[in-house]
């Protein structure tokens, strides 16, 4: 089965697929750990409403924030400008838009799992607010990873919105789910079966490297 | 960007307290300080315990692993983000390139796979091609969001040229439709006498599989049954996929359902298919490609030197001639038959 995997258009593509989900994953652990830090350490109102919509929005269905994209950076759309759509910055912002809520949920649920004077705890060893997220964030590894590795695995296996806005564009957009529905609907069974292996693997390496950093001194 | 201090900051009885601060890009410094032996718990520090004596011991035990995975965990980000930026960075600077809205047809058969990169090589300009049907093609253009389209339903795009939308209209190629389905042929459509009856026939008791998407094979289907006298949303066994002609040949197949399809993609995909031509000829069955620049008066973001550009390679005759050659060999036929060639070729 391995010999449809020849050329180097395949190893284009997983290197295409892991910058492209490894980058919005990265951008998503950025902006969502913070914030999901923020909606489980304070309280203010409305904050079971936005732990709601976060929630919501981690089963948020990725071709639906595909269309919404593309709206969005289309030439006639409102930053058609900037000449984005069917380029991968274009999947990256949406695989971006999908993983968010994912960390942010999976975040707030972890820190919130800690114990409620931890944080006070360290701000009278003299930490200050940046720290104190650092050092929660370690006490939390566990949870923290999951959420990246739930926001990974989700993008990386997504195939409406990186379809709709990437364009699946042969040399430059087309990733290992876009390029799996290509070659079924060509006929091309063997090679769409041995992409889908490709991915598998990828995920499972990616997985298990962020597993053994999230086991690592847990025992 | 990363650096250690490590320091012996106390020497009371017992072992020598050290402490490590890190500081990894504009962050926080942070200190943790534990005794040599590493025995006792680590206390941590987020500005360096300036009251306390600091000098260097050559007694330091070195970094302690968590300092240096979270060092190099830093190292490991800086250098991601950098080697990031660069492709993104290529990708903004990259050379102009064009958006070619075109059929399922001419992506499935691969005809584009063979002339779309020869155009890029040849004329330095990228070519972003987007396989949807007609109906969605001749959309984008209407909106601006595509530079030039490659299409084959004449009557919606003259629609489109009447309104201004496109322009410098070209003949490109043509082939014709056939009508397929499975060889033991339960409609009995190799005995129909016009593709009114072929049609009829199908509608009276047969399973047919529609694109459904508004391409122009879609058209070309509802227009057949419209000069049969058909009415196809009376049909309760005709099924619509709203895919390209690739996938809906497949469902065709696997339902062993009869379909349209214009006679390119089917050749392509023949090999991998139970099904086989039932009905063919006449000019009701004629299947034209045009290629259309979108109107730069009406939409100011079209590069219209870039799509000229597009449309004077596919008229132009070697490019011609590589149409009419594409896959001959592999099935024996021609799967498009160039229209731009000079009287004589």
């Amino acid at each position: 089965m391995l010999e449809v995997l020849g050329g180097s258009s395949t190893l284009a593509i997983v290197v295409r697929t892991l910058v492209v989900s490894g980058t919005a994953t990265m951008l998503a652990t950025l902006v969502g750990v913070p914030v999901g830090y923020a909606i489980a350490r304070a309280t203010f109102r409305g904050r079971t409403t936005l732990l709601g919509a976060v929630n919501t929005g981690m089963g948020m269905p990725p071709v639906v924030v595909g269309v919404i994209v593309w709206v969005l950076l289309v030439r006639s759309g409102p930053f058609g400008d900037l000449g984005l759509i069917y380029t991968q910055t274009a999947m990256m912002l949406a695989q971006f838009l999908i993983a968010t809520p994912i960390v942010v949920g999976v975040t707030a649920a972890s820190i919130q799992a800690l114990p409620p004077r931890l944080p006070d705890l360290l701000a009278v060893l003299g930490a200050g607010g940046p720290r104190t997220l650092w050092l929660l964030a370690r006490e939390a590894k566990l949870g923290v990873l999951a959420a990246i590795m739930a926001a990974f695995g989700a993008i990386a296996s997504e195939v409406g919105a990186s379809m709709i806005v990437g364009g699946n564009l042969e040399r430059s957009t087309r990733v290992l789910t876009t390029a799996i529905v290509t070659e079924t609907s060509r006929g091309e069974i063997e090679r769409a079966l041995a992409l889908g292996l490709v991915l598998l693997v990828l995920s499972f390496a990616v997985n298990l490297t962020l597993t053994a950093v999230q086991q690592r001194g847990s025992r | 960007m990363v650096e250690v201090h490590p320091h012996r900051v106390s020497a009371g009885q017992g072992s020598p307290i050290f402490c490590e601060q890190s500081v990894c890009g504009v962050g926080k410094a942070i200190a943790v300080c534990r005794d040599s032996q590493h025995r006792s718990q680590p206390t941590i520090h987020s500005r360096y315990p300036r009251q306390l004596t600091v000098q260097n011991d050559p007694g330091y035990p070195g970094p302690l692993h968590e300092e240096l995975r979270m060092i190099n965990a830093c190292r490991l980000g800086i250098a991601l983000l950098i080697a990031l930026s660069v492709p993104l960075y290529g990708a903004a600077q990259s050379r102009a390139s064009i958006i070619l809205a075109t059929t399922t047809s001419t992506q499935d058969s691969g005809l584009l796979d063979d002339l779309v990169p020869r155009f890029e090589r040849e004329r330095g300009i990228g070519v972003k091609v987007i396989a949807v049907g007609t109906g969605a093609a001749l959309r984008m253009a209407a909106s601006g969001d595509a530079d030039v389209i490659l299409v084959h339903a004449p009557a919606a795009e003259q629609r489109y040229v009447d309104s201004g939308d496109l322009i410098d209209g070209r003949l490109v190629m043509h082939n014709d439709y056939v009508l397929v389905g499975p060889s033991d042929d339960p409609a009995g459509l190799r005995r129909a006498q016009s593709i009114a009856d072929a049609m009829r026939a199908i509608g009276a008791r047969s399973v047919f599989v529609s694109r459904g998407d508004g391409s122009g094979t879609h058209t070309q289907e509802l227009d057949l049954w419209a000069a049969a006298k058909v009415d196809p949303g009376s049909l309760t066994k005709r099924q619509e996929t709203g895919q390209g002609m690739a996938a809906t040949l497949n469902v065709a197949d696997q339902m062993r359902a009869y379909t349209l399809t214009d006679r390119g993609t089917y050749l392509a995909l023949r090999r991998r298919l139970g099904l086989v031509i039932l009905f063919q000829g006449g000019s009701t069955l004629h299947n034209i490609y045009h290629v259309y620049a979108v109107n730069p008066a009406k939409h100011p973001k079209v590069k219209r030197r870039e799509a000229g550009a597009f449309i004077d390679f596919l008229v132009s005759v070697p490019v011609q001639r590589a149409i009419a050659a594409f896959k001959r060999d592999v099935y024996g036929e021609s799967l498009f038959f160039p229209a731009a060639l000079p009287a004589g070729r």
